[in-house]
């Protein structure tokens, strides 16, 4: 069996465990460094001041950024940092759903091309009644139509958790960077809703500053300068 | 301020592109548009039906222009009525028209016609020497008899009333009388106006050239003023008359090009220009990968967090870029090509081709990868594919395959050459690679982005100075190869056979002297009898008409040992006698290379004998054409790659490119001036004053009445410094008009330039500004000072630059390349300012 199939054969990721990893950046400074965590399932917030790491984390914990070194184990089993890029890119499309920290759209599809992506890259079909769901939660139904450019700073977040949280649907794994970053109270307040309702089964992890979401996280951890300070 | 920034830049991206590609068209239109008014205003009065029948030479081959009057008319369908077709020429041109058209080709065409349809060929010319009715009925007895009918030339200056008697009486009266077609074909309407009353139609044929030729023998350079005097004598000699005149080319348009041709140094222009263009592809590149950075890493980072392979993400994120980068370089060669390649080809611009080649040749390798590899992405990569397949189409005007395969001749043929360009551009490619994908992945380009700009920076110094000193050493060339250094008394035959080609060529046994025009002739039997007297099998064949002089039916052969023989190329063509080449040295010579005819019997000899036969074109530099083409020729001599079509308006599928190319490639071109009887030349005084006794060959006298023409050898004495001295001031052509185009080109990359660099570090200006700002100091006056000091910088180095280079530059090759250091050096300064700038903002 190849290590596709492997990955491919996982019904879902259960476990995320974080093992020694450290990540120096080109420029010298060093983001993570020897960072342990076990993540399971429910909510699990990275908190801590800016330059903390809690953006690199996330990277690591989706392969995204190879560390220095260290390992992030899938399930006690699969370590995600020794796959082959294509591999770990297998890893994320199937299991996981990452929101990144910044807005980032396809210009010239329209917001909707833009929410169901993650299911029009691969050709697959989008959960449409799951969209609608998302799309009317997040109050975004007047935006599908146009393009992400225009958009204020808090419509394109908005669309950016929609395309998110619809991807969060099929995965096992959801990573969101900063999800209330430019959002409304009440715009928080569904989003608290929706993520309550993933933390049920799936691993969620939230990098934020924001304590609304640290009082409703099940394990708290506070980065700082790289490492982790506490968890709670 | 970041989407301020990268909405500017696109706009500035759109403004590069639209420039590279507008500017030159304007200015070519700007030209042109003023020559068209004029076209225009000496038309406009005219009722539409009245419009002039101009046929313009210039740039067409002899068979182009007959189909031009041919397909005027249905001769047929007068034929077909029994009605006789009387073509009237006029003007000594008309007559090696009248030859090279009717004669060798217009009898094929009128072969079908009625046998009761006579075609009378009237010369009205009074300049020819020999009456051209031998130079007809010698032609008709070849293949068509009772078709022609010469009446013979008469003086028409000023028409005289026994000549319009004559015509009324005996042709015009007798086809009215058979519903007769009149064609008046003439040119020259400034000084030979002809009463064209009783013709039915009037075709004007200009073979326009920078110079006219008056009775006098004095030749003045074309005027504006000319042109209107034409259109006016138009309006008043032909409009009036009710005759059907039809205006057929763009005479003025050709003219004002073969102005630009005259004018333009083309190894200027192929210096600078190819400079441009390299400073063009840097300025798109750098700015689309500017441009595109913010959005290709953020695009990256999104694709990446839906599951999207690093490899895959970025493999189509560098395409894209490089697929829009491409696309600019591509559109804005085309653009250039597309608008010089027709008269002044610049060749240069192969090396942009090249650039472009391997660049397009990773994207398209990186395509069937990814295609094999997995899922490209679809709507993005189809988006530039779709680019990238119009910009080929664009790139490539000609066909695709034969670009290719120019370029592997010149890599196969060309070590020295291919090495340079080798060297040269794969560093640049690797590190431009490099470069855009080590800043997309994580930014960790480190000191590549500095040896790549010295790459640049480098090959953009090697590749116009090494092309400066081959141009230096190509004029040297040529003026020595025509005027030897040291030689007092040179004759022809010597100065031909020190070339280091007859050195080779004497090893042959067989020879074959390929000639066209009278005058060669006797040169290359002068030349046969000089140095080859032994020689067992040479055959001289004359494929000309020779215009204006009759053909040389017989020439007296100099050397008993030599098998001379001189014939019309219809007559050799029957004989086979080109066949029977075969294992030997042929010898081209041409007067003009441009003729289709000669490259007619290039082919010819290369199609039957392929590499059995080794050519060699000596070519007549006396000819306006053929200087046109000096350019070319200092290449040439120096064995540059030069294709051929590029010098004429042939169609190059017609010729077989890779034995043109091996055989150009043999033997450096020899030019030689050797005829004296062409008086549209600027060189016409050089000529008469010492061409022929220069040579020392031969005194050449024509005696009129018949066809034999006499030759004795004897030498006058000139002074060779002085010829020396004037042929070079005379290939040094006037370049002042062109300077001027260039220092404007100057100035729209200089403004490039600038406006990039700006766009460039506006952000960090913004930055300056803000901080400024901050501390108090007038947002208005901070912006100023900004601008301000972005200025003088730029204006400091590049007036610097230009004084040094005027004060320098007695070359213009030194200036230019001034000029182009001045740039390099307006780069540093810039750099430098920044990363003060910089250095201060973190203080």
């Amino acid at each position: 069996m190849s290590v596709a199939e492997v990955i491919k054969s996982i019904a879902r990721i259960e476990h995320v465990r974080v093992d020694d990893v450290k990540v120096v950046y080109e420029n010298g400074v060093t983001a993570l460094d020897g960072v342990k965590l076990d993540i399971g399932r429910g909510l699990t917030v990275l908190l801590g001041p800016n330059g903390a790491g809690k953006t690199t984390l996330l990277n690591v914990v989706s392969g995204i950024v190879m560390p220095r070194r260290g390992k992030v184990v899938l399930n006690g089993i699969l370590n995600l940092l020794g796959l082959n890029d294509s591999n770990r890119a297998l890893v994320r499309r199937l299991h996981y759903s990452y929101l990144i920290q910044e807005d980032v759209f396809l210009e010239h599809l329209t917001v909707l091309e833009n929410i169901v992506l993650p299911y029009k890259l691969f050709k697959m079909d989008p959960p449409l009644d799951y969209v609608q769901e998302i799309i009317e939660a997040l109050g975004i139904n007047h935006l599908l139509d146009r393009r992400p450019t225009g958009l204020s700073g808090g419509e394109r977040r908005k669309v950016s958790l929609a395309r998110a949280l619809v991807k969060a649907k099929d995965a096992s794994v959801v990573l969101l960077d900063e999800p209330t970053s430019n959002l409304d109270r009440d715009s928080i307040e569904v989003l608290l809703d929706i993520i309550k309702q993933l933390r049920r089964d799936k691993v969620v992890v939230i990098a934020t500053h924001d304590q609304l979401l640290g009082d409703v996280a099940d394990v708290r951890v506070y980065l700082r300068g790289g490492r982790v300070e506490s968890i709670s | 301020m970041i989407a301020v920034i990268r909405k500017h830049s696109y706009l500035f991206l759109a403004f590069l592109v639209i420039s590279a590609i507008l500017v030159p068209i304007l200015l070519q239109r700007s030209v042109n548009s003023h020559y068209d008014k004029v076209v225009v205003e000496a038309l406009e009065e005219q009722d539409p039906d009245y419009t002039a029948m101009i046929i313009s030479l210039n740039n067409k081959t002899v068979e182009q222009v007959l189909d031009d009057i041919l397909n005027l008319f249905d001769f047929r369908e007068f034929s077909a009525r029994r009605a006789n077709i009387f073509l009237i020429f006029d003007g000594y041109i008309n007559n090696s028209i009248e030859a090279k058209i009717i004669v060798p080709y217009g009898i094929d065409y009128l072969d079908g016609l009625n046998i009761y349809t006579d075609v009378y060929v009237i010369n009205l010319d009074n300049k020819v020497f020999l009456p051209s009715n031998k130079l007809i009925n010698s032609s008709i007895s070849l293949k068509c008899t009772n078709k022609f009918l010469n009446i013979g030339r008469f003086d028409l200056k000023p028409l005289s009333d026994d000549m319009k008697r004559f015509l009324e009486d005996n042709i015009l009266i007798y086809s009215r009388h058979k519903e007769s077609l009149a064609i008046l074909i003439y040119r020259d309407v400034k000084y030979n106006i002809l009463d064209c009353t009783n013709v039915d139609y009037v075709i004007l044929l200009e073979d326009i050239y920078p110079y006219i030729d008056y009775p006098s023998g004095k030749s003045e350079p074309i005027k504006e003023s000319d042109v209107i005097s034409w259109f006016s004598f138009l309006r008043q000699n032909l409009t009036h008359r009710g005759y059907y005149i039809k205006y057929v080319a763009p005479v003025v348009y050709k003219m004002i090009l073969v102005r630009y041709d005259r004018l333009i140094d083309l190894g200027m222009q192929i210096l600078f220009l190819s400079v441009l263009y390299l400073l063009i592809v840097l300025y798109a590149s750098l700015f689309v990968y500017r441009v595109l950075r913010p959005v290709i890493v953020k695009e990256s980072k999104l694709l990446l967090s839906l599951g999207l392979s690093r490899s895959r993400v970025h493999s189509s994120m560098l395409i894209s870029l490089f697929g829009l980068v491409l696309i600019s370089i591509v559109l804005s060669v085309y653009a250039y090509n597309s608008i010089y390649s027709k008269y002044v080809y610049i060749e240069y611009l192969q090396y942009a081709y090249l650039l472009i080649y391997p660049a397009f040749a990773c994207i398209l390798a990186i395509f069937i990868w990814r295609s094999l590899m997995g899922k490209p992405i679809k709507r993005f990569n189809l988006l530039f594919s779709i680019i990238l397949v119009i910009g080929l189409i664009l790139g490539f005007t000609r066909n695709p395959i034969k670009m290719l395969s120019e370029t592997l001749i010149r890599l196969y043929y060309w070590p020295v050459e291919a090495v340079v360009v080798i060297m040269i551009l794969l560093p640049i490619m690797y590190f431009i690679i490099k470069f855009l994908y080590g800043r997309i992945i994580g930014g960790y380009a480190g000191i590549t982005p500095l040896i790549m700009v010295i790459g640049i920076i480098l090959s953009l110094l090697i590749l116009p100075a090494g092309q400066a000193l081959a141009y230096k050493e190509a004029t040297n060339r040529v003026v020595d190869m025509v005027f030897p250094p040291d030689i007092n008394n040179i004759t022809l035959c010597n100065a031909v056979l020190d070339h280091p080609l007859f050195s080779i060529l004497a090893q042959r046994d067989n020879w074959y002297f390929i000639l066209d025009g009278i005058v060669y002739n006797l040169g290359a039997i002068k030349l046969v009898q000089y140095s080859h007297p032994e020689a067992s099998t040479s055959i001289g064949i004359s494929s000309t008409v020779s215009p204006g002089v009759g053909a040389p039916l017989s020439v007296k052969v100099m050397s008993p040992m030599i098998k001379v023989v001189l014939a019309n190329k219809a007559v050799l063509d029957e004989l086979g006698m080109l066949k029977g080449l075969d294992g030997g040295t042929a010898i081209l010579f041409l007067p003009l290379i441009g003729e289709k005819k000669s490259l007619t019997i290039i082919r010819d000899i290369i199609s039957l004998n392929g590499s059995m036969i080794n050519v060699s074109i000596i070519e007549d530099v006396t000819d306006p054409r053929t200087i046109r083409n000096l350019g070319y020729y200092r290449l040439r001599v120096l064995d540059y790659y030069l294709p051929l079509w590029y010098l004429t308006d042939i169609d190059p599928r017609a010729i077989p490119p890779f034995a043109f190319e091996l055989y150009l490639r043999k033997y450096a071109v020899l030019l030689i001036p050797v005829d004296p009887v062409r008086i549209n030349s600027p060189l016409k005084n050089i000529i008469e004053e010492g061409i022929t006794g220069y040579l020392g060959l031969i005194n050449i006298k024509y005696e009129s009445g018949n066809n034999v023409i006499a030759c004795s050898t004897g030498s006058i004495n000139v002074n060779y410094d002085d010829l020396r001295k004037r042929f070079t001031e005379f290939i040094n052509v006037d370049t002042s008009y062109t300077s001027g185009l260039f220092i404007l080109e100057a100035i729209i990359v200089l403004g490039l330039a600038f406006a990039s660099y700006y766009n460039e570090y506006r952000s960090i200006y913004k930055l300056n500004e803000k901080l400024l700002v901050s501390l108090g100091l007038d947002e208005v006056m901070v912006r100023e000072i900004t601008l301000v000091e972005l200025f003088l910088f730029s204006g400091i180095v590049v007036m610097a630059s230009v004084i040094i280079s005027y004060i320098l530059g007695f070359h213009q090759s030194l200036y230019y390349l001034t000029l182009l250091i001045s740039l390099v050096l307006l780069f540093s300064a810039l750099l430098v300012y920044r990363f003060k700038v910089v250095r201060w903002l973190r203080e």
